[in-house]
């Protein structure tokens, strides 16, 4: 065998490991449901904010934790726990990704929650 | 429907620009034209046919830039594009930077690069020219159509069901853009025509304010100028394929794709700067997809440059050569795709929303995956072949959206074997063996490093491709899911629901870190090699040496940042291996070129990708949180590993954090910014300073804070809000409302302060003013105490013909109490209320981060670009001298 087999072998392998790894690294996008069926394991729920319940977030008592209802895809209603400094104004935002688990009791704990907001014009034309 | 004559519009800025649009396109396709056929024939009088249109295709993207500027320089925000990106308040020097703020603006940033380095192309007579810019102006008519903005109704003959809108025009109207606007309740509520709609178009939405900064003034230019610059190495490939001069096309690509390593690289380092200076994630990288997107094309274009100076010295690593150059521009249209298709969706902070552009985009992403492919044949009637072959393919994909992910994979791997087979048949290989005492041998393994590196970043940048790829089999993963065992991944493929992973920085690093180790390790063994062949005997000489003075380096470093071994032991041979390349080619400098810095590029280079990696190695393993909150508990929801790194601090008070007692003195506002000061005070030292975190307050976006950094020649402390409270919290609200019976000398405790009641008066309006005649005033008299300071409060208790009226409250500031009195006359007499209200402090919630020895990451910048800018001057010397 040349060594010329070897690198080109090398390189498959390390190639195939690559793209292997991104997928056991990954983690998966579920809904409040499917995360309840494996507590403690991180996932990414797609949601949105439930606009009408009340955001929760004291600064003095405690700076890094706010509390929201956010609704997934099927409809279900949970409370969240973001362990992080309220984004201000996110009482705008319409979906939130949370990054998070289901803690021992049923309480989904965010470590991250990505907001995205309406888009910018849309907004304006309401405004004037 | 009636054609409403719409008044004050300034229709002519649009129209030329518009026409000038057009005129872009027309002559991008007249010069294409015109320089395939001085190619094909080679007939002068086309290549001065693709001159002129070349010319004109220049004056045509002057003039369009020229319109969009003189549109946001005149505020007409008729036009979406300028009501969008521009309002009256932006300063002048900002308005250039509303052309990278909007998708079609950084079409035509791009489209302008483009076009100027085809000036530099077409003043150089040589064979080259006619092929290369044949493919320039393809590349620039594809460009252009993005901005047409023409919309289709049919197709011959058959009707869509809406209207197909072809590219994006930044010249479009805001009341096209947004018909709606003429139907707004505004408009018949203050009885305005439609034809007058532009009265309450008094503004526009305005640049954001992330952009309204140094850095994304210079940053996204040099970006957009360094993604320009891989199409000229990518035209030369193709130039070679399509000539049949299969391994001349080199020679003159080299020093451009030197050019395009040096800019791009320094665009995306801008970026990382930028994301420092004033994105408060607390870091210059994050792994995220747009920064990774600019990223993949950058490594791969280094391979490249490697594997075609192997070439230049020994005439081997042909085909990998015309691999890595193809998809060095290929990745960059990806890049373009991933980011501007809004496929990215929720992956990125910063990815765009679709603008309807997302089709078109793949469309030409696959004509240049299609091009190297159909010239790589040799005989005419294959490449039509192919060619068209490939068009119905790609018909098939647009008609059909559901099954277009599966297609494109077959449509590329078909591509990529008949690539490599015609590769193979016609490319003049040779087939000698390397040998591993070579320099060309472990530069080519550095190479392949590097373009698993670049693998590594573009998989897991393209989950959501993946997704929408693997759920187009979704039956096929389903499958696999119930036969395979139930690994729950083949189940997210069916379900497309693969997501980033949870912590990207340690997903990447786990590939990145041993890469970098190989890869600077390569940079500084390859120096003891020379090409062909080298006596092993004269390497392990020189290696002794080298390897010993990096040992020591090491181990000083070692101990100066304070690294340990266990638990870090990949961080160590990491500063090893960055030390070895240092040393490695520092000694090279010395010996081997005696300081001839005419050679030194690519050492220089190697020394800069050394220091910074050291420099990343140390900020990012040895950046620590100062403002840790040891205050608050939280309960068991969190456990005690969760991170606590903001601190709370109220106006005047003074926190220990590390070394530094830190105040939060206050703020100012300036234009759209508030800027929060902070004391720091360091008691050993006795250095003190103050920082200026400040924040924006956008509608959009909430508040968008910007760091303050504290720059030390060794470290730098870097500050950064990141709450405050509303304005309207600190300027009115009033809390914690009681109220209280008092007797004459009673004390209570209000918000930590003594409030004595001395007593009441009245008083007759008109012995303090004739106005106040027919007035009685119950004043209270109320002593505020706090330590040594006490203040006085005088509530008013106003009584008008006999009936209460008023109160007129009395605040002590800086005990932030305000009194009320309400006198209330009963049986026992007058019963004195008065009631307490607390001001919530005014606070900041502040984070701190000590980066130590980052000034080893920029100065290795720097020292990198320059490295890159001596192998320019080199290549380009000896070219010249070759030609003469």
């Amino acid at each position: 065998m040349k060594t010329k087999h070897i690198v080109l072998l090398v390189l498959i392998a390390v190639s195939i490991a690559i793209i292997l790894s991104t997928y056991t690294d990954a983690s998966t996008t579920r809904n409040f449901r499917e995360a309840m069926e494996d507590p403690g394991k991180e996932f990414h729920v797609k949601t949105t904010l439930v606009k009408d319940r009340e955001i929760m977030y004291d600064a003095i008592a405690d700076p890094e934790l706010f509390t929201f209802y956010a609704m997934d895809n099927e409809g279900e209603v949970r409370k969240v726990y973001v362990k992080k400094e309220k984004p201000r104004d996110f009482e705008r935002v319409e979906e939130v990704v949370l990054i998070g688990k289901v803690a021992p009791n049923n309480e989904f704990v965010a470590s991250e929650v990505q907001a995205k907001c309406p888009s910018k014009y849309e907004n304006e034309v309401e405004d004037i | 429907m009636e054609e409403i004559s719409f008044n004050n519009e300034h229709l002519f800025a649009g129209n030329f620009g518009h026409a000038m649009v057009v005129l872009a396109f027309v002559t991008s396709l007249l010069g294409l034209y015109s320089f395939w056929r001085a190619n094909n024939t080679q007939d002068k009088a086309s290549e001065r046919i693709g001159k002129v249109a070349f010319g004109l295709h220049a004056l045509a993207v002057l003039g369009i830039i020229a319109s969009l500027f003189f549109i946001i320089y005149n505020h007409y925000f008729e036009y979406f594009y300028a009501w969008q990106h521009s309002s009256l308040s932006l300063p002048t020097h900002y308005m250039i930077s509303c052309f990278w703020e909007g998708q079609e603006g950084s079409f035509l940033l791009w489209l302008f690069w483009q076009m100027v380095l085809g000036i530099f192309i077409i003043l150089k007579p040589s064979i080259w020219r006619s092929p290369v810019m044949a493919i320039i102006m393809l590349s620039q008519a594809v460009l252009s159509s993005m901005l047409l903005g023409i919309s289709f109704t049919n197709f011959l003959g058959i009707p869509f069901a809406e209207p197909y809108v072809f590219g994006s025009s930044p010249f479009q109207l805001l009341r096209e853009a947004r018909p709606e606007l003429l139907e707004l309740p505004v408009m018949a509520i203050r009885n305005i025509p439609k034809a007058d709609y532009l009265q309450i178009i008094t503004d526009g939405t305005g640049l954001n304010p992330l952009l309204q900064n140094y850095w994304m003034v210079i940053h996204p230019p040099t970006l957009f100028f360094g993604f320009a610059t891989t199409i000229i190495p990518f035209a030369f490939a193709i130039a070679g394929l399509w000539t049949r001069r299969y391994k001349e096309w080199m020679k003159p690509a080299l020093p451009w794709a030197l050019i395009s390593v040096m800019v791009l690289g320094t665009g995306i380092i801008m970026g990382g700067i930028w994301a420092y200076e004033s994105l408060s994630f607390g870091g210059y990288w994050a792994w995220d997809p747009v920064e990774n997107a600019s990223l993949i094309p950058w490594i791969i274009m280094i391979a490249g440059v490697h594997v075609m100076l192997i070439n230049r010295a020994t005439g081997q690593a042909l085909i990998i050569s015309y691999i890595l150059i193809l998809l060095s521009f290929i990745l960059v249209l990806y890049a373009t795709f991933l980011t501007r298709s809004g496929i990215l969706g929720d992956t990125s902070v910063h990815s765009f929303t679709d603008l309807g552009l997302s089709r078109q985009l793949l469309v030409f992403l696959f004509m240049f995956v299609c091009l190297p492919v159909v010239v790589s044949f040799k005989k005419s009637r294959h490449r039509i072949l192919y060619a068209i072959g490939f068009f119905i393919l790609l018909m098939i994909n647009i008609g059909v959206g559901h099954f277009a992910a599966g297609i494109n994979l077959l449509v590329i791997l078909a591509s990529v074997v008949a690539l490599v087979l015609n590769f193979n048949a016609n490319l003049p290989l040779s087939k000698k063996e390397e040998s591993i005492y070579s320099r060309e041998f472990w530069m080519f393994i550095g190479s392949l490093v590097l373009l698993l590196s670049a693998t590594q970043v573009l998989s897991s940048t393209s989950i959501p491709v993946m997704n929408k790829i693997t759920s187009s089999f979704s039956g096929f993963f389903n499958w696999l899911y119930e036969h395979a065992g139930h690994i729950e991944a083949f189940k997210n493929m069916a379900n497309g629901s693969v997501a980033p992973p949870i912590d990207a920085i340690s997903h990447y690093n786990r590939w990145q870190l041993p890469m970098a180790i190989i890869i600077a390790l390569l940079t500084g063994l390859i120096q003891f090699f020379r090409y062909k062949k080298t006596p092993p005997k004269l390497i392990a000489n020189r290696l002794g040496t080298i390897a010993l003075i990096s040992l020591i380096l090491t181990v000083g470093l070692f101990f100066l940042f304070g690294l340990k071994l266990r638990g870090e032991f990949m961080l160590v041979v990491l500063l090893f291996s960055a030390s070895f390349g240092l040393v490695g080619n520092s000694y090279f400098i010395v010996r081997a070129l005696k300081f001839k810095w005419r050679l030194a590029g690519g050492s220089m280079a190697h020394i800069g990708f050394g220091m910074m990696l050291i420099g990343i190695l140390v900020s990012s393993s040895r950046k620590h949180v100062i403002s840790l909150n040891e205050r608050v508990s939280y309960g068991d929801k969190f456990t005690a590993k969760d991170t606590r790194e903001n601190i709370l601090l109220y106006k005047g008070q003074t926190l220990q954090m590390a070394d530094y007692e830190v105040t939060y003195l206050g703020d100012s506002t300036e234009g759209p910014n508030t800027f929060y000061k902070v004391h720091y005070e360091n008691a050993k030292t006795g250095e003190s300073f103050d920082l200026f975190p400040n924040a924006q307050y956008n509608p959009d976006q909430g508040l968008m804070p910007n760091p303050d950094t504290r720059h030390y020649l060794l470290k730098d402390i870097y500050t950064h809000v990141s709450s405050v409270p509303e304005f309207s919290e600190v300027e009115d609200k009033w809390d914690d409302v009681k109220v209280a019976k008092m007797n004459i000398g009673d004390t209570i405790l209000v918000n930590n302060t003594l409030v004595v009641f001395k007593g009441a008066q009245r008083v007759r309006g008109d012995s303090i003013s004739s106005d106040l005649s027919g007035h009685i005033m119950d004043i209270a008299e109320i002593d505020v105490i706090r330590g040594d300071s006490s203040w006085k409060a005088r509530p008013v208790y106003g009584i008008k013909d006999g009936t209460h009226d008023y109160n007129i409250f009395s605040i002590a500031e800086k005990a932030r109490i305000r009194f009320n009195y309400f006198p209330e006359i009963t049986n026992e007499g007058v019963v004195h209320n008065i009631e307490t209200a607390i001001k919530p402090p005014r606070y900041i919630i502040m984070k701190a981060i000590v980066f130590p020895y980052i000034n080893l990451l920029w100065t290795g910048t720097l020292v990198m670009v320059f490295g890159f800018a001596l192998a320019i001057a080199r290549r380009r010397k000896e070219n010249k001298r070759s030609e003469t």
